[in-house]
């Protein structure tokens, strides 16, 4: 299977928001932010689409399958 | 203090609780083994059993995700994603240990007697212990 790769950093900070701010808006825990970021966790659909939509990018800008690069 | 914070110092605080309770399973399924306490009459038996199973009881209650039954708004963000995951996965982890302590049991059990309630008590012991510490290191790594 491949693996999950994501910019949910990068997006993040470049909105200037922390871990928690985007967790807060997401209506998330931290730690899942968190392990997602590091690709510990990998997000249900549901999950991406809606940090996709508090970063306000399509979630391929920020999801990606690691063999497609 | 937001929604957030308060949830990640409830979260830290629930895994260290889940650390100290596989403690106290395990002593409490330990002590009972040794050989001063086997000459027990049956109703000081039946009242530690009992006490051991509100105790398992309970446990269990708290790696199950009935705070989302209570609808409270922090209960969304203390049983997210991402604790349904490590939920999952440290039940994963004492269904193993059951396994092994129940196959280790067998083993044992072919050369010395062990009565069927201590085997159960060890048996389910195992699985929790492994499954509380399994989620509260997941808990605590993920919230670094």
């Amino acid at each position: 299977m491949s693996e999950l790769l994501n910019s949910l950093k990068d997006e993040r900070e470049r909105l200037g928001l922390t871990q928690a701010g985007l967790a807060e808006r997401a209506g998330v825990s931290r730690k899942t932010i968190n392990t997602v970021e590091n690709g510990v966790f990998v997000p249900s659909t549901t999950l991406a689409l809606r940090l996709a939509r508090v970063l306000g990018r399509p979630v391929e800008a920020i999801f990606r399958l690691a063999d497609d690069q | 203090m937001t929604m957030v914070e308060r949830a990640e110092r409830k979260g830290r605080a629930r895994a260290v609780l889940f650390y100290m309770m596989g403690g106290i399973l395990t002593v409490n399924v330990l002590l009972p083994l040794l050989p001063l306490e086997r000459d027990g009459d049956p109703a000081s038996k039946a009242v530690v059993l009992g006490s051991w199973l509100v105790m398992i009881a309970l446990t269990l209650c708290n790696l199950l995700p009935i705070a989302r039954l209570t609808r409270h708004p922090l209960a969304a963000f203390m049983d997210d994603e991402a604790t349904g995951a490590h939920r999952i996965k440290a039940l994963a982890a004492g269904f193993w240990a059951a396994i092994l302590s129940g196959a280790v049991l067998a083993i044992v059990a072919s050369y010395r007697t062990v009565g069927a309630v201590d085997a159960a008590k060890l048996i389910i012991t195992a699985a929790m212990v492994v499954a509380l510490s399994s989620f509260a290191t997941q808990e605590l790594r993920a919230a670094r």
